[in-house]
């Protein structure tokens, strides 16, 4: 079961999910070392896809949920990214690793790939 | 937070070296901080507005616990992250760990980190993130 979720970064998104003085939070800095604007940290990149396991798994995802990604592309402010996790049930009820993928939603670039699952 | 740890070196990530320790460093994260995390990563769910701690930012804890002797900007390049128990936000986080190993892929320096965070002493996430310094 293939679930997509989408979220815009804003920059007051960005500023909401990092500390202060750094390339996520403060133009200046993104600019004085050469970054085109604002960069998301990945993990909030990662975060849509993180939803979309956590409203398969629950609870159980929250105290046993294994998350195994990587970053690849890098997302700055006013992106919109879509993620993809592909919550597979078999015929017992078994979950097994979901891949996720999150791309940019306007060219389709990747930007992050890995799995999510439980462990026991 | 409470730290004495220094940069090694011009170097690197501070010229630190596999099998450097981290921390250990204390965060509380309160309620409302938790829950502008879950919120600005675009993730709603009834667990977390209950309270529950938003375990992705077992990564943040690893960035800072990192940045403790590693001095230049980051870029975060890769995170596996494993929950070993839920926790309510508003407690003590006891964030500790070590740089587990150093490599170099396409001309450019990456470091791992491995990070344990505790809540009243009980393991809660086990972080290990993969990072690169902006050039």
């Amino acid at each position: 079961m293939k679930t997509t979720r989408s979220l815009t970064l804003s920059e007051e998104l960005l500023r909401a999910y990092s500390r202060r003085g750094n390339f996520h939070s403060e133009p200046d800095e993104a600019r004085r070392i050469g970054l085109p604007g604002l960069v998301a940290q990945g993990m909030q990149v990662a975060g849509p896809a993180y939803g979309i396991a956590l409203d398969a798994w629950g609870d159980d995802f929250l105290a046993h949920g294994v998350v195994d990604v990587k970053f690849v592309g890098m997302v700055v402010d006013g992106q919109t990214v879509e993620a993809q996790v592909d919550v597979d049930v078999d015929v017992d009820g078994d979950e097994h690793a979901a891949p996720v993928t999150v791309v940019d939603h306007a060219t389709g670039a990747v930007k992050v790939v890995g799995t999510m699952w439980r462990h026991r | 937070m409470h730290t004495d740890q220094e940069p090694l070196s011009d170097g690197p990530f501070g010229g630190a070296v596999p099998g450097t320790p981290l921390g250990p460093l204390t965060f509380s994260i309160s309620p409302a901080a938790n829950e502008r995390y879950w919120r600005s990563a675009g993730v709603d769910h009834p667990l977390l507005e209950a309270g529950a701690l938003y375990p992705p930012i077992a990564a943040n804890l690893t960035i800072l616990l990192f940045q403790t002797i590693a001095p230049r900007p980051l870029l975060h390049t890769a995170q596996r992250l494993v929950c070993h128990r839920s926790a309510p936000a508003g407690q003590d986080l006891d964030v500790d760990g070590t740089l587990a190993e150093r490599f170099t892929k396409r001309n450019r320096e990456y470091a791992v980190v491995e990070a344990e965070i505790r809540v009243a002493d009980e393991l809660l996430w086990t972080s290990i993130a993969t990072f690169c310094e902006v050039q």
